[in-house]
Protein backbone atom coordinates (compact mmCIF):
# COMPACT_ATOMS: atom_id res chain seq x y z
CA UNK A 1 0.00 0.00 0.00
CA UNK A 2 1.18 3.05 -0.98
CA UNK A 3 1.55 6.22 1.42
CA UNK A 4 0.81 10.01 0.68
CA UNK A 5 3.93 10.76 2.30
CA UNK A 6 6.02 8.42 0.59
CA UNK A 7 5.19 9.74 -3.05
CA UNK A 8 5.32 13.46 -1.67
CA UNK A 9 8.75 12.59 -0.56
CA UNK A 10 10.01 10.98 -3.62
CA UNK A 11 8.09 14.07 -5.74
CA UNK A 12 10.48 16.76 -3.39
CA UNK A 13 13.56 14.15 -3.93
CA UNK A 14 13.07 14.38 -7.79
CA UNK A 15 12.40 18.03 -7.58
CA UNK A 16 16.01 18.28 -5.41
CA UNK A 17 17.46 15.63 -7.63
CA UNK A 18 17.02 17.54 -11.25
CA UNK A 19 18.11 20.46 -9.70
CA UNK A 20 21.62 18.87 -8.30
CA UNK A 21 21.65 17.33 -11.74
CA UNK A 22 21.58 20.90 -13.44
CA UNK A 23 24.15 22.24 -11.30
CA UNK A 24 26.71 19.97 -10.79
CA UNK A 25 29.28 21.70 -12.31
CA UNK A 26 28.52 24.26 -9.69
CA UNK A 27 28.36 22.19 -7.25
CA UNK A 28 31.44 20.38 -7.45
CA UNK A 29 32.80 23.74 -5.68
CA UNK A 30 31.52 22.30 -2.63
CA UNK A 31 33.84 20.75 -0.43
CA UNK A 32 33.89 16.89 -0.62
CA UNK A 33 31.05 17.40 -3.10
CA UNK A 34 31.41 14.10 -4.08
CA UNK A 35 30.58 12.51 -0.44
CA UNK A 36 27.65 14.49 -0.11
CA UNK A 37 26.02 13.98 -3.65
CA UNK A 38 26.48 10.19 -3.06
CA UNK A 39 24.83 10.73 0.47
CA UNK A 40 21.90 12.12 -1.57
CA UNK A 41 21.80 9.16 -4.27
CA UNK A 42 21.74 6.50 -1.57
CA UNK A 43 18.77 8.85 0.38
CA UNK A 44 16.85 8.91 -2.73
CA UNK A 45 16.91 5.15 -3.56
CA UNK A 46 15.92 5.24 0.31
CA UNK A 47 12.43 7.28 -1.28
CA UNK A 48 12.03 4.93 -4.03
CA UNK A 49 12.13 2.11 -1.88
CA UNK A 50 9.69 3.52 0.19
CA UNK A 51 7.05 3.60 -2.68
CA UNK A 52 8.10 0.54 -4.41
CA UNK A 53 7.91 -1.11 -0.92
CA UNK A 54 3.56 -0.58 -1.56
CA UNK A 55 3.70 -2.05 -4.94
CA UNK A 56 5.50 -4.96 -4.74
CA UNK A 57 8.15 -7.00 -2.82
CA UNK A 58 7.60 -5.25 0.52
CA UNK A 59 10.53 -7.17 2.24
CA UNK A 60 13.41 -6.70 -0.12
CA UNK A 61 12.39 -2.90 -0.39
CA UNK A 62 11.52 -2.17 3.09
CA UNK A 63 15.89 -3.58 3.70
CA UNK A 64 16.64 -1.87 1.02
CA UNK A 65 15.34 1.61 2.24
CA UNK A 66 16.76 1.06 5.61
CA UNK A 67 20.25 0.03 4.39
CA UNK A 68 19.95 3.02 2.17
CA UNK A 69 19.34 5.39 5.64
CA UNK A 70 21.63 4.14 7.23
CA UNK A 71 24.43 4.63 4.53
CA UNK A 72 23.27 7.47 3.74
CA UNK A 73 23.54 8.46 7.34
CA UNK A 74 27.03 7.54 7.28
CA UNK A 75 28.18 9.11 4.16
CA UNK A 76 26.36 12.10 5.67
CA UNK A 77 28.22 12.21 9.11
CA UNK A 78 31.32 11.68 6.96
CA UNK A 79 30.98 14.63 4.68
CA UNK A 80 30.27 17.03 7.83
CA UNK A 81 33.39 16.08 9.17
CA UNK A 82 35.32 16.74 6.21
CA UNK A 83 33.58 19.61 4.54
CA UNK A 84 33.50 21.60 7.90
CA UNK A 85 36.64 20.47 9.46
CA UNK A 86 38.27 21.62 6.04
CA UNK A 87 36.59 24.93 6.15
CA UNK A 88 37.47 25.75 10.24
CA UNK A 89 41.41 24.71 9.11
CA UNK A 90 41.46 26.97 6.03
CA UNK A 91 39.72 29.73 8.01
CA UNK B 1 11.41 -10.03 22.32
CA UNK B 2 13.80 -10.37 19.07
CA UNK B 3 15.14 -6.90 17.69
CA UNK B 4 14.06 -6.92 14.11
CA UNK B 5 17.12 -7.18 11.89
CA UNK B 6 15.81 -3.75 10.21
CA UNK B 7 16.00 -2.00 13.37
CA UNK B 8 19.77 -2.34 13.48
CA UNK B 9 20.41 -0.51 10.70
CA UNK B 10 18.14 2.42 11.84
CA UNK B 11 19.54 2.32 15.05
CA UNK B 12 22.73 2.61 13.08
CA UNK B 13 21.47 5.82 10.96
CA UNK B 14 20.37 6.87 14.50
CA UNK B 15 24.23 7.08 15.62
CA UNK B 16 25.26 8.28 12.23
CA UNK B 17 23.40 11.34 12.80
CA UNK B 18 24.07 11.51 15.77
CA UNK B 19 27.91 11.27 15.15
CA UNK B 20 27.18 13.80 12.56
CA UNK B 21 25.61 16.32 15.03
CA UNK B 22 28.37 16.29 17.33
CA UNK B 23 30.93 17.45 14.07
CA UNK B 24 28.50 20.45 13.36
CA UNK B 25 28.09 21.48 17.03
CA UNK B 26 31.90 21.26 17.01
CA UNK B 27 32.66 23.22 13.87
CA UNK B 28 29.80 25.65 14.82
CA UNK B 29 31.67 26.49 17.78
CA UNK B 30 34.41 28.20 15.67
CA UNK B 31 33.34 28.66 12.45
CA UNK B 32 32.62 32.35 11.18
CA UNK B 33 31.60 31.51 7.67
CA UNK B 34 29.46 29.15 6.25
CA UNK B 35 26.89 29.72 9.55
CA UNK B 36 23.88 29.14 7.08
CA UNK B 37 25.22 26.03 5.54
CA UNK B 38 25.77 24.76 8.99
CA UNK B 39 22.82 25.31 9.94
CA UNK B 40 20.87 23.44 7.25
CA UNK B 41 22.96 20.95 7.10
CA UNK B 42 22.32 20.45 11.15
CA UNK B 43 18.27 21.05 10.55
CA UNK B 44 19.09 17.71 7.87
CA UNK B 45 20.75 15.91 10.19
CA UNK B 46 18.63 16.58 13.23
CA UNK B 47 15.92 15.40 11.11
CA UNK B 48 17.22 12.33 9.56
CA UNK B 49 17.97 11.77 13.58
CA UNK B 50 13.93 12.42 14.79
CA UNK B 51 13.17 10.02 12.06
CA UNK B 52 15.37 7.41 12.69
CA UNK B 53 14.50 7.79 16.56
CA UNK B 54 10.85 7.40 15.62
CA UNK B 55 11.50 4.24 13.23
CA UNK B 56 13.23 2.44 16.21
CA UNK B 57 10.51 3.85 18.75
CA UNK B 58 8.24 2.07 16.44
CA UNK B 59 9.66 -1.25 15.56
CA UNK B 60 10.52 -1.43 19.68
CA UNK B 61 6.90 -1.33 20.17
CA UNK B 62 7.47 1.23 22.83
CA UNK B 63 4.50 3.86 21.24
CA UNK B 64 2.71 2.91 17.99
CA UNK B 65 1.03 6.77 17.70
CA UNK B 66 4.25 7.81 16.03
CA UNK B 67 3.16 7.43 12.22
CA UNK B 68 1.81 10.98 11.87
CA UNK B 69 4.73 12.32 13.11
CA UNK B 70 6.95 9.89 11.57
CA UNK B 71 5.33 11.24 8.24
CA UNK B 72 5.89 14.70 8.54
CA UNK B 73 9.72 14.56 9.32
CA UNK B 74 10.16 12.16 6.23
CA UNK B 75 8.53 14.87 4.05
CA UNK B 76 11.03 17.22 5.63
CA UNK B 77 14.47 15.49 4.55
CA UNK B 78 14.28 16.39 0.99
CA UNK B 79 13.36 19.88 2.00
CA UNK B 80 16.45 20.34 3.96
CA UNK B 81 18.63 18.05 1.56
CA UNK B 82 17.58 20.89 -1.29
CA UNK B 83 18.32 24.03 1.40
CA UNK B 84 21.89 22.20 2.38
CA UNK B 85 22.47 22.37 -1.66
CA UNK B 86 21.06 25.86 -2.09
CA UNK B 87 23.01 27.35 0.57
CA UNK B 88 26.41 26.00 -0.41
CA UNK B 89 25.27 27.20 -4.67
CA UNK B 90 24.53 30.49 -3.21
CA UNK B 91 27.59 30.88 -1.65
CA UNK B 92 29.50 29.29 -4.20
CA UNK B 93 27.65 31.77 -6.92
CA UNK B 94 28.73 34.67 -4.69
CA UNK B 95 32.10 33.93 -4.46
CA UNK B 96 32.32 33.31 -8.14
CA UNK B 97 30.80 36.94 -9.04
CA UNK B 98 32.96 38.46 -6.40
CA UNK B 99 36.13 37.03 -8.00
CA UNK B 100 34.60 37.52 -11.29
CA UNK B 101 34.14 41.76 -10.62
CA UNK B 102 37.56 41.78 -9.03
CA UNK B 103 38.98 39.91 -12.17
CA UNK B 104 37.17 42.14 -14.29
CA UNK B 105 38.54 45.85 -12.15
CA UNK B 106 41.81 44.33 -11.99
CA UNK B 107 42.07 44.17 -15.37
CA UNK B 108 40.78 47.86 -15.83
CA UNK B 109 43.25 49.11 -13.65
CA UNK B 110 45.87 46.79 -14.33
CA UNK B 111 45.08 46.38 -18.69
CA UNK B 112 48.63 47.66 -20.54
CA UNK B 113 46.58 50.83 -21.89
CA UNK B 114 45.06 53.74 -19.47
CA UNK B 115 41.41 53.96 -19.17
CA UNK B 116 39.08 57.18 -17.92
CA UNK B 117 35.52 58.39 -18.16
CA UNK B 118 33.99 61.11 -18.17
CA UNK B 119 30.53 62.28 -16.90
CA UNK B 120 28.25 64.33 -18.79
CA UNK B 121 29.98 67.79 -18.27
CA UNK B 122 33.88 66.20 -19.21
CA UNK B 123 34.44 66.09 -15.54
CA UNK B 124 36.59 62.20 -14.56
CA UNK B 125 34.65 59.83 -12.92
CA UNK B 126 36.87 56.98 -12.90
CA UNK B 127 40.53 56.38 -14.00
CA UNK B 128 42.57 53.08 -14.08
CA UNK B 129 45.88 52.52 -12.49
CA UNK B 130 47.93 52.55 -15.51
CA UNK B 131 46.76 56.05 -16.50
CA UNK B 132 47.42 57.73 -13.30
CA UNK B 133 51.09 55.78 -13.30
CA UNK B 134 51.55 57.44 -16.98
CA UNK B 135 50.69 61.15 -15.66
CA UNK B 136 52.29 60.78 -12.01
CA UNK B 137 48.84 61.87 -10.60
CA UNK B 138 47.16 60.15 -7.65
CA UNK B 139 43.74 59.20 -7.68
CA UNK B 140 42.15 61.80 -5.88
CA UNK B 141 43.90 64.49 -7.93
CA UNK B 142 42.27 63.69 -10.85
CA UNK B 143 38.96 62.50 -10.01
CA UNK B 144 36.18 65.18 -10.57
CA UNK B 145 38.52 67.41 -12.93
CA UNK B 146 37.59 68.20 -16.36
CA UNK B 147 39.91 65.75 -18.94
CA UNK B 148 41.09 69.22 -20.87
CA UNK B 149 43.08 70.17 -18.10
CA UNK B 150 45.82 67.07 -18.45
CA UNK B 151 46.34 67.70 -22.50
CA UNK B 152 48.26 70.42 -23.76
CA UNK B 153 45.98 71.19 -26.65
CA UNK B 154 43.30 72.13 -23.85
CA UNK B 155 40.97 73.95 -25.83
CA UNK B 156 40.94 71.92 -28.62
CA UNK B 157 40.16 68.97 -26.14
CA UNK B 158 37.69 70.81 -24.02
CA UNK B 159 35.47 71.65 -27.64
CA UNK B 160 36.14 68.10 -28.89
CA UNK B 161 34.22 66.37 -25.46
CA UNK B 162 31.75 69.08 -24.97
CA UNK B 163 30.87 68.54 -28.97
CA UNK B 164 30.90 64.28 -28.61
CA UNK B 165 28.76 64.69 -24.84
CA UNK B 166 26.46 66.87 -26.89
CA UNK B 167 26.36 64.24 -30.19
CA UNK B 168 27.11 66.85 -32.42
CA UNK B 169 30.15 64.89 -33.42
CA UNK B 170 30.79 60.86 -33.55
CA UNK B 171 33.49 59.92 -30.70
CA UNK B 172 36.84 59.79 -32.69
CA UNK B 173 38.81 56.58 -34.03
CA UNK B 174 42.19 57.42 -32.85
CA UNK B 175 42.90 61.14 -32.20
CA UNK B 176 46.76 61.87 -31.21
CA UNK B 177 46.92 63.87 -28.03
CA UNK B 178 49.71 65.35 -25.83
CA UNK B 179 49.08 65.39 -22.57
CA UNK B 180 50.69 67.18 -19.50
CA UNK B 181 52.25 65.51 -16.48
CA UNK B 182 52.61 65.72 -13.09
CA UNK B 183 55.94 66.84 -13.12
CA UNK B 184 55.51 69.04 -16.46
CA UNK B 185 56.68 66.41 -19.11
CA UNK B 186 54.13 65.88 -21.98
CA UNK B 187 53.09 62.76 -23.39
CA UNK B 188 52.31 61.94 -26.48
CA UNK B 189 49.59 59.27 -26.33
CA UNK B 190 46.77 57.81 -28.99
CA UNK B 191 43.62 58.52 -27.52
CA UNK B 192 39.81 56.10 -28.52
CA UNK B 193 36.70 56.82 -26.82
CA UNK B 194 33.25 55.63 -26.80
CA UNK B 195 30.01 57.12 -26.11
CA UNK B 196 28.21 55.64 -22.71
CA UNK B 197 24.31 55.75 -22.62
CA UNK B 198 21.87 54.79 -20.12
CA UNK B 199 18.74 52.74 -20.89
CA UNK B 200 16.82 55.16 -22.42
CA UNK B 201 19.96 56.18 -25.12
CA UNK B 202 20.78 59.10 -23.77
CA UNK B 203 24.46 60.25 -23.27
CA UNK B 204 25.70 59.89 -19.90
CA UNK B 205 29.91 59.75 -20.19
CA UNK B 206 32.79 59.06 -22.60
CA UNK B 207 34.68 56.04 -22.09
CA UNK B 208 38.33 56.63 -23.33
CA UNK B 209 41.33 54.41 -23.88
CA UNK B 210 44.69 56.39 -23.72
CA UNK B 211 47.75 54.64 -25.62
CA UNK B 212 51.40 56.22 -24.53
CA UNK B 213 52.98 56.21 -27.77
CA UNK B 214 56.37 57.93 -26.99
CA UNK B 215 58.35 54.74 -27.72
CA UNK B 216 56.80 55.28 -30.80
CA UNK B 217 57.06 58.87 -31.70
CA UNK B 218 60.79 58.33 -30.56
CA UNK B 219 60.76 55.74 -33.01
CA UNK B 220 59.72 58.28 -35.79
CA UNK B 221 61.73 60.71 -34.99
CA UNK B 222 64.99 58.61 -35.14
CA UNK B 223 64.10 57.42 -38.43
CA UNK B 224 63.85 60.91 -39.70
CA UNK B 225 66.78 61.22 -37.81
CA UNK B 226 68.21 58.77 -39.80
CA UNK B 227 67.06 59.43 -42.85
CA UNK B 228 68.24 63.26 -42.83
CA UNK B 229 71.46 61.48 -41.83
CA UNK B 230 71.29 59.84 -44.50
CA UNK B 231 70.07 61.64 -47.06
CA UNK B 232 73.33 63.92 -45.70
CA UNK B 233 75.64 60.96 -46.48
CA UNK B 234 74.56 60.36 -50.15
CA UNK B 235 74.57 63.83 -50.91
CA UNK B 236 78.60 64.01 -48.97
CA UNK B 237 79.01 60.70 -51.09
CA UNK B 238 78.00 61.92 -54.18
CA UNK B 239 79.69 65.07 -53.86
CA UNK B 240 82.83 63.20 -52.70
CA UNK B 241 82.27 61.47 -55.87
CA UNK B 242 82.47 64.67 -58.29
CA UNK B 243 85.16 66.02 -56.44
CA UNK B 244 87.24 62.99 -56.87
CA UNK B 245 86.83 62.28 -60.27
CA UNK B 246 87.34 66.00 -60.78
CA UNK B 247 90.58 66.24 -59.21
CA UNK B 248 91.65 62.55 -59.80
CA UNK B 249 91.79 63.66 -63.87
CA UNK B 250 93.29 67.19 -63.63
CA UNK B 251 96.97 64.90 -63.37
CA UNK B 252 95.98 62.30 -65.45
CA UNK B 253 95.50 64.86 -68.40
CA UNK B 254 98.98 66.26 -67.26
CA UNK B 255 99.88 62.95 -67.30
CA UNK B 256 98.78 62.11 -70.72
CA UNK B 257 99.38 65.92 -72.37
CA UNK B 258 103.01 65.39 -71.13
CA UNK B 259 103.58 62.01 -72.28
CA UNK B 260 102.41 63.34 -75.52
CA UNK B 261 104.94 66.13 -75.08
CA UNK B 262 107.78 63.74 -74.07
CA UNK B 263 106.75 61.39 -77.03
CA UNK B 264 106.93 64.26 -79.16
CA UNK B 265 110.33 65.09 -77.70
CA UNK B 266 112.01 61.65 -78.27
CA UNK B 267 110.96 61.85 -81.96
CA UNK B 268 112.46 64.98 -81.94
CA UNK B 269 115.70 63.21 -80.59
CA UNK B 270 115.48 60.35 -83.10
CA UNK B 271 115.18 62.77 -86.08
CA UNK B 272 118.11 64.98 -84.90
CA UNK B 273 120.27 61.84 -84.48
CA UNK B 274 119.31 60.73 -87.83
CA UNK B 275 120.11 64.41 -89.55
CA UNK B 276 123.23 64.63 -87.69
CA UNK B 277 125.08 65.01 -90.75
CA UNK B 278 123.35 66.60 -92.91
CA UNK B 279 122.51 69.61 -90.63
CA UNK B 280 124.85 71.97 -88.10
CA UNK B 281 121.81 73.48 -85.73
CA UNK B 282 121.13 69.63 -85.24
CA UNK B 283 123.33 69.78 -81.92
CA UNK B 284 120.73 72.60 -80.61
CA UNK B 285 117.75 70.77 -81.48
CA UNK B 286 119.15 68.03 -79.30
CA UNK B 287 120.04 70.33 -76.76
CA UNK B 288 116.85 71.77 -75.97
CA UNK B 289 115.14 68.31 -76.46
CA UNK B 290 117.67 66.66 -73.88
CA UNK B 291 118.29 69.55 -71.35
CA UNK B 292 114.60 71.49 -71.53
CA UNK B 293 111.72 69.73 -73.04
CA UNK B 294 112.23 65.92 -71.90
CA UNK B 295 113.16 67.37 -67.96
CA UNK B 296 110.23 69.55 -68.52
CA UNK B 297 107.34 67.12 -69.32
CA UNK B 298 108.72 64.72 -66.61
CA UNK B 299 109.02 66.94 -64.03
CA UNK B 300 105.24 67.69 -65.13
CA UNK B 301 104.33 63.68 -65.08
CA UNK B 302 106.30 63.38 -61.80
CA UNK B 303 103.50 66.26 -59.93
CA UNK B 304 100.72 64.66 -61.15
CA UNK B 305 101.67 61.38 -59.79
CA UNK B 306 102.52 63.00 -56.59
CA UNK B 307 99.20 65.06 -56.67
CA UNK B 308 97.50 62.05 -57.55
CA UNK B 309 98.92 59.97 -54.68
CA UNK B 310 98.66 62.60 -52.22
CA UNK B 311 94.61 62.81 -53.06
CA UNK B 312 94.67 59.15 -52.60
CA UNK B 313 96.10 59.22 -49.51
CA UNK B 314 93.99 62.05 -48.73
CA UNK B 315 91.04 60.05 -49.22
CA UNK B 316 92.22 56.99 -47.56
CA UNK B 317 93.11 58.88 -44.29
CA UNK B 318 89.24 59.83 -44.66
CA UNK B 319 87.77 56.50 -44.83
CA UNK B 320 90.47 54.97 -42.03
CA UNK B 321 88.35 58.42 -39.98
CA UNK B 322 85.59 56.16 -40.12
CA UNK B 323 86.13 53.18 -38.70
CA UNK B 324 88.79 53.78 -36.20
CA UNK B 325 87.28 53.06 -32.70
CA UNK B 326 87.04 56.17 -30.75
CA UNK B 327 87.88 56.22 -26.71
CA UNK B 328 85.02 58.51 -25.43
CA UNK B 329 86.58 60.42 -22.55
CA UNK B 330 86.61 62.84 -20.17
CA UNK B 331 88.64 65.55 -21.67
CA UNK B 332 90.73 68.39 -19.93
CA UNK B 333 90.71 70.97 -23.19
CA UNK B 334 93.31 73.20 -21.38
CA UNK B 335 96.25 70.70 -21.68
CA UNK B 336 95.03 69.31 -25.14
CA UNK B 337 95.10 72.78 -26.47
CA UNK B 338 98.47 73.70 -24.86
CA UNK B 339 99.65 69.91 -26.35
CA UNK B 340 98.29 71.78 -29.61
CA UNK B 341 99.88 75.01 -29.01
CA UNK B 342 103.50 73.78 -28.36
CA UNK B 343 103.02 71.61 -31.67
CA UNK B 344 102.60 74.17 -33.95
CA UNK B 345 104.82 76.10 -31.99
CA UNK B 346 107.00 76.61 -35.23
CA UNK B 347 104.14 77.20 -37.57
CA UNK B 348 102.89 79.84 -35.33
CA UNK B 349 106.70 81.70 -35.09
CA UNK B 350 106.88 81.48 -39.16
CA UNK B 351 103.87 83.02 -39.10
CA UNK B 352 104.51 85.34 -36.14
CA UNK B 353 101.37 85.30 -34.80
CA UNK B 354 99.84 85.46 -31.37
CA UNK B 355 97.40 82.14 -29.54
CA UNK B 356 95.98 82.79 -26.92
CA UNK B 357 94.30 80.42 -25.17
CA UNK B 358 91.80 80.98 -22.54
CA UNK B 359 90.60 78.71 -20.01
CA UNK B 360 88.51 76.22 -21.45
CA UNK B 361 86.21 73.55 -19.69
CA UNK B 362 86.22 69.64 -19.95
CA UNK B 363 84.10 68.19 -22.63
CA UNK B 364 83.62 64.04 -23.74
CA UNK B 365 85.86 62.98 -26.92
CA UNK B 366 88.80 61.00 -27.94
CA UNK B 367 91.68 62.67 -27.27
CA UNK B 368 93.64 62.09 -30.51
CA UNK B 369 90.76 62.60 -32.70
CA UNK B 370 89.75 66.04 -30.64
CA UNK B 371 93.07 66.94 -30.45
CA UNK B 372 92.90 66.67 -35.06
CA UNK B 373 90.54 68.98 -35.06
CA UNK B 374 91.97 71.61 -32.80
CA UNK B 375 95.28 70.98 -34.76
CA UNK B 376 93.56 71.63 -38.47
CA UNK B 377 91.36 74.64 -37.33
CA UNK B 378 94.86 76.29 -35.88
CA UNK B 379 97.03 75.15 -38.91
CA UNK B 380 94.28 76.93 -41.22
CA UNK B 381 94.42 80.24 -39.12
CA UNK B 382 97.79 80.55 -39.16
CA UNK B 383 97.53 79.69 -42.82
CA UNK B 384 95.18 82.30 -44.02
CA UNK B 385 96.35 84.67 -41.63
CA UNK B 386 96.50 88.57 -43.48
CA UNK B 387 100.12 89.64 -44.81
CA UNK B 388 99.29 93.09 -43.63
CA UNK B 389 99.00 93.13 -39.98
CA UNK B 390 100.18 90.70 -37.39
CA UNK B 391 98.25 87.67 -36.86
CA UNK B 392 96.19 87.16 -33.99
CA UNK B 393 94.20 83.97 -32.49
CA UNK B 394 92.07 83.53 -29.62
CA UNK B 395 90.76 80.23 -28.48
CA UNK B 396 87.66 80.54 -26.03
CA UNK B 397 84.70 78.49 -24.95
CA UNK B 398 80.87 79.07 -23.72
CA UNK B 399 78.42 76.72 -22.65
CA UNK B 400 75.18 76.59 -24.60
CA UNK B 401 72.26 74.00 -24.03
CA UNK B 402 73.97 71.48 -22.23
CA UNK B 403 76.85 71.34 -24.79
CA UNK B 404 80.43 73.31 -25.18
CA UNK B 405 81.49 75.40 -27.59
CA UNK B 406 84.60 76.12 -28.20
CA UNK B 407 85.40 79.13 -30.40
CA UNK B 408 88.86 79.77 -32.98
CA UNK B 409 88.99 83.98 -33.62
CA UNK B 410 91.71 84.42 -35.91
CA UNK B 411 92.16 88.02 -37.80
CA UNK B 412 92.85 86.36 -41.60
CA UNK B 413 92.24 87.21 -44.55
CA UNK B 414 88.63 85.58 -43.72
CA UNK B 415 86.13 83.87 -45.86
CA UNK B 416 83.68 84.54 -48.72
CA UNK B 417 80.17 84.19 -48.18
CA UNK B 418 80.07 81.95 -50.87
CA UNK B 419 82.79 79.86 -49.74
CA UNK B 420 81.48 79.10 -46.47
CA UNK B 421 79.70 75.91 -46.77
CA UNK B 422 82.15 74.40 -49.62
CA UNK B 423 85.30 74.54 -47.52
CA UNK B 424 83.92 71.86 -45.40
CA UNK B 425 83.82 69.83 -48.78
CA UNK B 426 86.89 67.50 -49.97
CA UNK B 427 89.82 68.70 -51.76
CA UNK B 428 88.05 72.56 -51.36
CA UNK B 429 90.64 74.99 -50.99
CA UNK B 430 90.50 78.51 -50.89
CA UNK B 431 93.70 79.43 -52.61
CA UNK B 432 94.96 76.60 -54.32
CA UNK B 433 97.80 78.82 -56.23
CA UNK B 434 98.78 80.88 -53.26
CA UNK B 435 98.69 77.66 -50.37
CA UNK B 436 100.13 74.35 -50.16
CA UNK B 437 97.40 71.67 -49.15
CA UNK B 438 95.21 68.82 -49.79
CA UNK B 439 92.12 70.58 -49.14
CA UNK B 440 91.10 67.87 -46.66
CA UNK B 441 92.02 69.62 -42.89
CA UNK B 442 88.02 70.74 -42.56
CA UNK B 443 86.46 67.99 -43.90
CA UNK B 444 88.23 65.51 -41.52
CA UNK B 445 87.33 67.95 -38.64
CA UNK B 446 84.07 67.65 -39.92
CA UNK B 447 84.00 64.16 -39.98
CA UNK B 448 85.41 63.92 -36.74
CA UNK B 449 82.52 65.94 -34.89
CA UNK B 450 80.02 63.94 -36.59
CA UNK B 451 81.50 60.92 -34.75
CA UNK B 452 81.65 62.56 -31.55
CA UNK B 453 78.15 63.83 -31.67
CA UNK B 454 79.49 67.69 -32.41
CA UNK B 455 79.33 70.08 -35.37
CA UNK B 456 80.84 72.84 -36.08
CA UNK B 457 79.75 76.26 -38.29
CA UNK B 458 81.70 79.57 -39.32
CA UNK B 459 81.55 83.30 -38.71
CA UNK B 460 83.31 85.00 -41.14
CA UNK B 461 84.14 88.45 -43.00
CA UNK B 462 86.52 89.05 -45.66
CA UNK B 463 89.46 91.01 -44.30
CA UNK B 464 88.12 91.18 -40.62
CA UNK B 465 88.60 87.66 -39.72
CA UNK B 466 86.91 83.95 -39.18
CA UNK B 467 85.13 82.58 -36.24
CA UNK B 468 85.02 78.79 -36.13
CA UNK B 469 82.83 77.41 -33.27
CA UNK B 470 83.30 73.67 -32.56
CA UNK B 471 80.26 72.05 -30.31
CA UNK B 472 81.34 69.08 -28.04
CA UNK B 473 79.00 67.67 -25.53
CA UNK B 474 80.40 68.77 -21.90
CA UNK B 475 81.08 66.13 -19.32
Amino acid sequence: MIHENEVIMLLLGVGVLIFILTSRLRLKQIPASNILTAAFYIAFASWVSTVLEGLFLEGLFNYVEHICYAVGSILLAVWCRKAFATKKETA
Amino acid sequence: MHPHPVVIFDIITFLACLTALVFLCKSSIHAKQHRTQLLFSGLLVFTLLCYSFCLILEWSRVTSRLDILENFIGVLAPMWWAFVFYAFLKEITEKNLRESEARLYELFDEAPIGYHELDTEGRITHINKTELKMLGYKYEEMLGRPVWEFVIEEETSRQAVIDKLSGAIPPGQALERTLRQKNGNTLPVLCEDRLLHDDFGNITGIRSTIQNISKRKQAEYDREQLMETLASKNKELESILYVTSHDLRAPLVNIQGFSHELSLSCEQVRSALRDRKKSADTDEKLQTALNKDIPEALGFITNSASRMESLLSGLLRLSRLGTAALNIESLDMNTLLADVTKSTEYQIKQAGATVKVEPLPPCRGDSSQINQVFTNILNNALKYLDDTRPGMIRVYAKAEYGRNVYCVEDNGVGIAPDHKEKIFEIFYRLEPDKKHGEGLGLTIVKHILERHNGNIRVESKPGVGSKFFISLPSV
